[in-house]
C-alpha cells in the first residue's frame, strides 16, 4: 500500500506527515536522515495505519524555530497524535526517532501502547558510537548491504538541512541524562532492536535501555548495520509485526500452525 | 612454544574394513569403550604433568574414528581432574549444533576449570553434515552466524534476542558467563583464504592441519597474517596453531615403525568409511564455494595417505623419531610457519597405549625442555 503526503496545522505550527494503510495505528518517528519509506514500513501498512510525521526542517519542509529540543518535537508529535491518530497507538522509532519515541512514552504514558526502539540514539556512553563525519565512512556505518537501498537518494540540500535540524534538536547531547532518569517510569511494553554490525549505536545503549525500562525486550538483528530496515527488511518486519501483535508474548514459539 | 596434547579418542580394535559411513556398531562391546574412555582420559589428565600446556579434544560422529560425539563431556571431566593445562576443545562443530547450547556448555567448562577454556569453533569435515542433517552448503554462513551469536551470549549481561538467517532466539541470558573476559580465546581453522577472512575478523587463533607441503602451509599462514593486518591487528606465534600426528620413541627406527603401523590402521580402517560420504557431500553441495577447494581437500588426504613415514616427515606433515629428531622437526615447523602452538596427536589410530605413554615420558624429559622456550 502506498503512502500519501499530507499536512496539518497544529498550535506549534504546520506539520507534514506520510500516512498509509489501515488497521491499528502506528506512529513512526524518523531518524536523523529524515523519513525513509522502507520496505518493512510499506509492508506494515497491510495491517496498520502508519503515520510518519516529518519533523519541521527535515525532508525539505519548512523549519520551525520554536522546536529547540527533542522534547519540543515530541510535544508536537503528541498534539498531532491527539488530533489525528487517536488516544492510544503503537510507536516505532528509528535512531533519533527512537530517542523521540522514548520521550513520547515518558511524557505521554497513556498514549503509547507498544513501543519499538530501532537502533536508539541518545545514549552514547563514553562517547562511543555516533556517525562518522567523512561521507564515505558515514555511508559504511549506515549500511552493511547498501545494494538493498530501494529509495531515491535525497538531494544534498535536503540532507544538509536534515543534518542541521538534527544538530539543533540533539544539542550535542551524548547521553540524555534527563531521559535516562525517566526510563524506569515508562509503562509501554518495549522492544529494543539493534544491528550486530552497528557502530553508530553501540550495544551498551541497548543494554542500558533494557536494564532500565521495566517491561522491555531487546533483540539483535544479525548482519545489519545502523539501517536495520534497509539491511535486513524481512527480519525487521518479522520482529515488528510479531511484537505489535503479541507484545512480550512474542518470545513464545507458537509453531507453524500459528503463522 | 606451547603444546596441546590432542586426543581423537579412536576406537582401536575394529577388525574389519568398514565399507560405509555411518559405521555399524554390530559386535562392538560398549564396556570395552568404557575402558577406553578411562585410558584416554587418564592420558589427557596426566599430560599436564608431561610438559603439555593444553589438553585437547574434538567432535566426530558415527564411526570408530573418534569416540567423542560431544567433547564437552570429556572437557567437563578434564576441568575437574586437571589444574594447570588449558582445556582446548578443537572444537565444537558449530554449524551442526545449537549455538546457545554451545555457549552455555563452553561457559560452564570455562567456569569449572577456573578460566582455562580455549574455545574451538570449527566447521567440521564434510560428511558430518549428513550426521545431523544440516545442509553442507550452509556450513560457512552457519559458522559465521553461530560464532557471532555465541560471543554475544558470553558478553551481553542483559537478556537479548537474536534474529538471524539460521538462528532465531527471542530471549537469551546464559548462566554462568565465562570467567575469562571479555571471553575465552577462540580457535578456528584457516586453511584457505575463504576461512582466513573470517578468522582474522574474529581475531581468533588460526589452526592449520593436514599439511602436505610446508610451502603451502606457509602461504596459508602468510595469507592469514595479511588478512589480519587488513583488520587492524598483527598475529603473533601465539595466534598460529599447527596440527600434527606425532610419535616419539627411543630411536628413529622404533618411532617410524610404530607410526607406520598406526597410520595403516588410521587410513585403512578409521578414515576409510568417510571417503565415499565426503565425496557425496563435496560433489553435491557447495561445502566449498571455491571451485577447486573440495578437490584439493580430497587430493590432500590422498597425498598424505600415499606417502611413507619418511616422506611425511620430510614434507612437514608429521613429527616422528627419537627425541633428538623430534626437536629438530619442531624447530623447523617453528621457523617455517612462525607457529607458537602445536596440536599434537600422540594416539594415532591404534598406537599401543605403552607407546603413547613412552612418547609422553620422552616429551617431558627430553623434548619439552629443548623446545618450550622457542
Amino acid at each position: 500500500m502506498s503512502f500519501e503526503l499530507k499536512t496539518i496545522e497544529l498550535s506549534r505550527g504546520r506539520l507534514s506527515y506520510h500516512v498509509g494503510g489501515t488497521g491499528q495505528p502506528v506512529v513512526y518517528l524518523h531518524a536523523a536522515g529524515g523519513v525513509m519509506l522502507t520496505e518493512p514500513l510499506k509492508a506494515l501498512t497491510a495491517n496498520h495505519t502508519v503515520y510518519a510525521p516529518i519533523c519541521p526542517g527535515f525532508d525539505g519542509t519548512e523549519g520551525n524555530e520554536n522546536l529547540k529540543t527533542v522534547r519540543d518535537w515530541v510535544a508536537m508529535v503528541a498534539e498531532f497524535a491527539e488530533k489525528l491518530v487517536g488516544p492510544r497507538f503503537d510507536v516505532i522509532g528509528s535512531s533519533f526517532g527512537s530517542w523521540s519515541a522514548l520521550w513520547l512514552a515518558a511524557e505521554h504514558p497513556k498514549m503509547v501502547d507498544h513501543l519499538i526502539l530501532g537502533v536508539p540514539a541518545g545514549f552514547r556512553f563514553e562517547g562511543k558510537g555516533g556517525l562518522p563525519a567523512d561521507p564515505e565512512e558515514r555511508f559504511k556505518a549506515l549500511y552493511a548491504h547498501p545494494q538493498k537501498i530501494k529509495s531515491t537518494p535525497k538531494s544534498p540540500d535536503v540532507m544538509a538541512s536534515n543534518g542541521k535540524t538534527y544538530e539543533r534538536l540533539a544539542n550535542d547531547i551524548q547521553v540524555d541524562e534527563a531521559l535516562s532518569a525517566r526510563l524506569p517510569s515508562i509503562e509501554a511494553v518495549t522492544l529494543i532492536l539493534l544491528g550486530t554490525e552497528d557502530k553508530v549505536v553501540p550495544a551498551e545503549a541497548g543494554a542500558h535501555l533494557k536494564r532500565n525500562i521495566p517491561t522491555s525486550q531487546r533483540a539483535f538483528i544479525f548482519d545489519a548495520a545502523h539501517s536495520i530496515e534497509v539491511d535486513q527488511p524481512e527480519r525487521t518486519l518479522r520482529l515488528w509485526t510479531d511484537f505489535l501483535k503479541r507484545g512480550p508474548g512474542y518470545v513464545l514459539n507458537q509453531g507453524p500452525e500459528a503463522a | 612454544m606451547k603444546f596441546n596434547f590432542f586426543h581423537l579418542m579412536p576406537y582401536p580394535d575394529y577388525n574389519k574394513l568398514p565399507h560405509e559411513w555411518p559405521v555399524s556398531t554390530h559386535g562392538i562391546d560398549s564396556t570395552r569403550i568404557q575402558a577406553l574412555y578411562n585410558e584416554y582420559i587418564d592420558e589427557m589428565v596426566d599430560a599436564e604433568n608431561y610438559g603439555f600446556d593444553w589438553v585437547g579434544c574434538n567432535e566426530h560422529h558415527f564411526s570408530p574414528y573418534g569416540l567423542m560425539s560431544n567433547p564437552n563431556l570429556i572437557a567437563g571431566a578434564l576441568a575437574r581432574q586437571t589444574s594447570k593445562a588449558k582445556i582446548a576443545i578443537v572444537g565444537n562443530l558449530l554449524p551442526l549444533l545449537n549455538p546457545v547450547r554451545v555457549a552455555e556448555e563452553y561457559a560452564m567448562i570455562d567456569v569449572m576449570s577456573g578460566g582455562r577454556l580455549v574455545a574451538g569453533f570449527l566447521r567440521g569435515i564434510p560428511h558430518e553434515y549428513i550426521a545431523y542433517n544440516i545442509p553442507p552448503s550452509e556450513s560457512r554462513s552457519r559458522l559465521r552466524e553461530a560464532t557471532e551469536l555465541i560471543i554475544k551470549c558470553w558478553t551481553e549481561d542483559e537478556p537479548f534476542g537474536w534474529e538471524g538467517e539460521h538462528y532465531r532466539f527471542p530471549a537469551i541470558s546464559i548462566w554462568p558467563k565465562p570467567i575469562q573476559k571479555p571471553h575465552p580465546r577462540i580457535l578456528m581453522s584457516a586453511s584457505n583464504a575463504e576461512s582466513a577472512e573470517f578468522v582474522a575478523k574474529m581475531r581468533a587463533i588460526m589452526g592449520i592441519t593436514l599439511i602436505q607441503d610446508l610451502s603451502i602451509a606457509k602461504a596459508a599462514v602468510e595469507n592469514f597474517k595479511k588478512t589480519a593486518r587488513s583488520y587492524g591487528w598483527e598475529p603473533t606465534p601465539d595466534d598460529i596453531l599447527v596440527g600434527q600426528q606425532i610419535c616419539i620413541a627411543d630411536t628413529d627406527e622404533a618411532a617410524r615403525h610404530h607410526m607406520a603401523a598406526a597410520q595403516t590402521y588410521f587410513h585403512q580402517t578409521l578414515m576409510r568409511p568417510q571417503r565415499s560420504a565426503q565425496q557425496l557431500v563435496l560433489g553435491q553441495s557447495r561445502y566449498y564455494t571455491e571451485a577447486d577447494a573440495g578437490e584439493n581437500f580430497q587430493k590432500r588426504l590422498a597425498t598424505l595417505r600415499g606417502r611413507t613415514v619418511e616422506e611425511q616427515i620430510e614434507a612437514g606433515s608429521i613429527i616422528c623419531g627419537s627425541p633428538r629428531s623430534v626437536i629438530k622437526q619442531i624447530k623447523r615447523l617453528r621457523q617455517e610457519l612462525d607457529c607458537g602452538l602445536l596440536n599434537l596427536t600422540i594416539k594415532v589410530g591404534n598406537m599401543p597405549g605403552s607407546v603413547v605413554r613412552r612418547g609422553m615420558e620422552l616429551f617431558r624429559d627430553r623434548v619439552a625442555p629443548e623446545v618450550a622456550g622457542l
